[in-house]
């Protein structure tokens, strides 16, 4: 690295440490997109046999319920997320620090977890933050009681590199 | 409604009265309008208290708990015509203890949150509708969404002369008039201007004030008393009838640490009434760690009082004991009558 550049990456660094970034957070998106309609309807953990097939009927309607049993948007879902519906569907790798700490599922949530999820269906925020993860395609919120993981919503991901 | 008070209390801990205040110049008569206070908590992760080594931790996390779910159920036994509210008064989570300083992109809060689950489900249940003020030690929690309506100051009304006259802050204002009078202006408008909106720039300002006069302590010994702090003659026999004045702190009668930032809670009331048109008689605050109500009479208008509710973190003793126990304080205003009471677990 020449002296210049070094001088400028230093720059760089140096505004980017002094500027106020804005917080990340991730909010629920509609109805269409969401493995729920309503809380009642949210999925349970440990998966059991029905809730894997309502995961896997939504991701190969590439997450939009409209085109559930209609058409099929992604051929590869079940392949894809079968290891990860295995492992949430096994109580020993459904404590909080799974997600948090120990990464059991890194394979398909490589970023840092969420914990802040605006949800306007709600009366008011969580008093107990949930965590939320993206494999990129969807994002994955995860409630928790005691640091068990006991619920699970799934909705469909903005892109977020998309030109727009 | 201070008795109803009292007997919810005493159903899950031995009360002990640390002050009492009745007199019709407090400036708040509905003798169904009852507030309650619960001072500075600074509840941190387990993981980070060991680690961080502190000394100390929130105290009787159990009996806060219980405490705030009788409070809900008092809340739920009102009569439609009674109010009843809760008020945090800030530092209910320590972010500055639980990260060494607080990363803009880190949700420090969830992970303590996690590790107290119970009493925080409690604190935050919606029947409840707990206000909250922002302390020193969390006031980074107005970046992240959950927190968004966590406020600076509350404003209680004077049901008579229908402007504000109790005055909520957490109370580190008063620390910066003595330590940072330049930056004070700019704070006191934040705190106090009716009008003025929880804006970035504000907030910013506010921050950094808070950094600056955190420093580099990382609170690892105390927070804000490294002893106990006294707190008078507290005796429990004292509830069976609350005396209209009881501890009260006066200058010239009481030790200087009584009387903290009772002067200056008074010039920035009696500055707010003047730039304002408020008439506050009180101001209610945590902060200090110092369970106490002191008053000044020889004020301009003949009275004002700080009602300082104590905390639930570190120690008190009281006159006649020979050792500490553990803050754990709840405060009440209600028809012209202030209370601070010490609980333990029965």
């Amino acid at each position: 690295m020449t002296r210049r550049t070094l001088f400028f990456a230093t720059g760089l660094l140096i505004v980017a440490g002094c500027s106020a970034r804005p917080v990340t957070y991730v909010t629920v998106r509609e109805a269409k997109f969401r493995t729920e309609v309503n809380r009642n309807e949210r999925l349970k953990l440990p998966l059991s046999g029905e809730s894997r097939e309502r995961l896997v009927r939504f991701f190969k309607a590439g997450g939009d319920t409209d085109r559930i049993g209609r058409e099929i948007a992604d051929p590869e879902a079940e392949k894809r997320y079968s290891p990860l519906l295995d492992l949430l569907s096994d109580p020993r790798n459904l404590a909080l620090e799974d997600l948090t700490e120990k990464q059991t599922f890194k394979n398909w949530f490589s970023k840092r977890p969420i914990r802040q999820v605006v949800d306007a269906r709600e009366e008011a925020p969580p008093a107990i933050d949930p965590v939320a993860v993206t494999d990129d395609k969807y994002w994955w919120v995860f409630y928790h009681r005691q640091k068990k993981l006991v619920e699970l919503l799934v909705f469909k991901a903005i892109p977020t590199q998309m030109k727009r | 409604m201070h008795d109803r008070l009292l007997a919810t209390l005493q159903s899950v801990a031995r009360v002990k009265l640390v002050a009492s205040l009745r007199d019709e110049r407090l400036g708040f008569a509905n003798a169904k309008d009852l507030r309650i206070f619960i001072p500075d908590i600074h509840l941190i992760s387990e993981r980070r208290r060991i680690r961080g080594g502190f000394k100390y931790a929130t105290n009787h996390t159990d009996l806060l708990n219980s405490v705030v779910l009788a409070l809900n159920q008092l809340k739920a036994d009102a009569a439609d015509d009674e109010v009843v509210e809760v008020y945090q008064l800030g530092d209910f989570l320590d972010l500055w203890r639980e990260s060494d300083g607080a990363d803009d992109q880190v949700d420090v809060a969830s992970p303590i949150k996690d590790d107290h689950e119970d009493l925080v489900a409690a604190l935050m249940d919606r029947a409840l509708r707990t206000r909250f003020l922002l302390g020193n030690h969390d006031f980074d929690l107005y970046r992240w969404p959950d927190y968004t309506a966590w406020e600076r100051r509350y404003y209680l009304p004077d049901n008579n002369a229908g402007v504000p006259s109790v005055v909520l802050l957490h109370g580190d204002i008063f620390d910066w008039v003595e330590s940072l009078p330049d930056a004070i202006q700019d704070v006191f408008v934040y705190l106090f201007a009716p009008d003025v909106t929880a804006v970035d720039h504000r907030l910013g300002s506010m921050i950094e004030l808070i950094r600056q006069s955190h420093g580099d302590r990382k609170y690892r010994n105390y927070i804000q008393a490294e002893q106990a702090s006294t707190i008078g003659l507290v005796q429990e026999n004292v509830v069976d009838e609350v005396p209209a004045r009881w501890n009260v702190q006066t200058p010239g009668a009481s030790p200087a640490q009584n009387l903290l930032f009772l002067d200056s809670a008074y010039e920035c009331c009696k500055k707010a009434n003047e730039q304002y048109k408020m008439n506050l008689k009180a101001a209610v605050i945590g902060h200090t760690h110092h369970a106490r109500i002191a008053v000044r009479e020889d004020a301009d208008e003949g009275f004002f009082a700080l009602i300082d509710c104590g905390a639930w973190i570190e120690n008190c003793i009281a006159d006649g004991e020979t050792s500490p126990s553990p803050n754990a304080q709840i405060a009440a205003l209600c028809g012209n009558e202030a209370r601070i009471y010490q609980l333990d677990p029965g």
